[in-house]
């Protein structure tokens, strides 16, 4: 550096000459050591940065990040997830009430029953109005509560033969359902759905069929109770002349 | 490329980085002129030390607000002379010349006497060497500070103006008169 002078005009170069002429003292070896040592010290104290995020825009950085961190990503998180409650908060699962552990469970019911009824080759719509709208509906209970229940009881009254297991009780399962959809039992009706789905499970065909066999085993008030709930479902399939006249002979035999 | 081959301001920056022998090599490399610079205006060696140790730790400790774009001499005597200033601030202002302000060119009778008075005995250049060391030392505080910034460190107008905080035109009146004033004491 130093052997670099700048150009001086001639008449200062003999104070050029004699200020080169001059001692060239240097720091003590004590203080280059002092010096270097601190140096050392200095960046092996501190971790290497550089670059944009070094120094004191590492702060400021710091700051802004923990801002979008509050602003953006918590609310989104709380959208997503709902307000973080305390475990010791939540009920305990085992004391939840049926309706409110059965409706979680309400949509994997009928889901199963419907799909029984597919595997059984029995279309939904056909099989029962309210196991579609059930399982097209089944978010809440109090909409289950506001469903009219009039149409499912004239499906069980109609599809449940008497002598069959699904026809006990048939009456008080009718009255059961409209209890329970009242009372927002969505367990109950999940259930209801997958009973229905049992209930219904005979085709018209198959309904008929069973009307012939309570005539053969000469329960003919059954029978004929069963037809007209079957004519209240279906008034215009067609019955054979022989099963009609069965009917009326044994209803004029009684 | 080699280490001595590297400016001054790469080698901060990687001394910035953490690379401790970079800063090895700035120091070498600026040592002497930095020590001189103290020595030569303050004449003690104690104190020359103490302020040049003091100069090199602020610019450690300084190294991460080091920007590229200032020139790493101008930075380094800035502190320098910063550190000298307080240093005379401290002791107090040296009687006649330390007090006045030659940049106006008004030097002081007395002062211009003094300063012209030709020294007996000058048979040689050693005594003239040393002669010139004195008259350095007898040259006004800033004037004094120019002349050691040109002619130790090797610096411009420009860059002592900027190492010292003063406009161009003041840092170059400065050196005209410290120059006229060796000139006519060395003649």
């Amino acid at each position: 550096m130093n052997q670099r002078q700048p150009p001086v005009p001639p008449e200062d170069e003999r104070i050029t000459s004699l200020y080169q002429r001059l001692d060239r003292p240097e720091p003590g070896r004590h203080v280059d050591a002092a010096i270097l040592a601190a140096s050392r010290r200095e960046v092996g104290a501190r971790p290497r940065l550089s670059g944009p995020f070094s120094g004191r825009w590492r702060v400021a950085l710091s700051i802004a990040a923990m801002f979008v961190m509050a602003i953006v990503v918590v609310p989104a998180l709380w959208d997503v997830s709902g307000p973080a409650l305390d475990s010791d908060s939540l009920p305990d699962s085992s004391a939840m009430t049926p309706a409110a552990t059965s409706s979680d469970n309400a949509p994997a019911k009928i889901q199963a029953g419907t799909s029984e009824l597919k595997a059984r080759g029995v279309d939904e719509h056909e099989a029962t109005p309210s196991a579609a709208r059930l399982r097209a509906k089944p978010e809440t209970a109090s909409s289950l509560s506001t469903t009219p229940v009039r149409e499912e009881r004239a499906t069980e009254q109609v599809l449940a033969p008497s002598p069959l297991p699904a026809q006990v009780g048939a009456s008080q399962s009718q009255k059961a359902t409209a209890n329970e959809i009242d009372g927002i039992a969505a367990d109950s009706v999940a259930r209801e759905a997958t009973t229905q789905s049992t209930v219904i499970d005979m085709n018209p065909q198959q309904q008929l069929d069973n009307i012939k066999a309570l005539l053969d085993q000469g329960r003919v008030d059954e029978a004929r109770d069963a037809f007209k709930r079957f004519r209240s479902v279906f008034p215009d399939y067609p019955v054979v002349d022989e099963l009609q006249r069965s009917l009326d002979i044994r209803n004029n035999e009684n | 490329m080699d280490d001595a081959d590297e400016n001054d301001e790469a080698l901060m920056l990687r001394y910035q980085a953490g690379d401790a022998v970079a800063f090895e090599v700035l120091y070498q490399r600026h040592r002497g002129p930095v020590y001189r610079f103290f020595l030569r205006q303050i004449g003690d060696v104690g104190i020359s030390e103490e302020l040049y140790q003091e100069t090199w730790m602020r610019v450690i400790g300084a190294r991460l607000r080091y920007r590229k774009r200032a020139r790493f001499t101008t930075w380094i005597y800035r502190i320098a002379n910063n550190l000298l200033i307080d240093h005379w601030r401290r002791v107090g202002a040296r009687p006649g010349v330390d007090s006045l302000d030659f940049d106006s060119g008004n030097t002081p009778a007395a002062a211009q006497v003094d300063l012209n008075r030709q020294p007996e005995g000058l048979a040689d250049d050693r005594a003239r060497v040393a002669e010139l060391l004195k008259r350095i030392r007898q040259l006004p505080r800033n004037q004094r500070v120019a002349f050691m910034l040109h002619y130790e460190s090797g610096m411009s107008v420009e860059q002592i103006a900027d190492a010292t905080g003063v406009k161009r035109e003041t840092a170059k009146s400065r050196l005209r008169y410290a120059m006229a004033t060796l000139r006519e004491e060395i003649a």
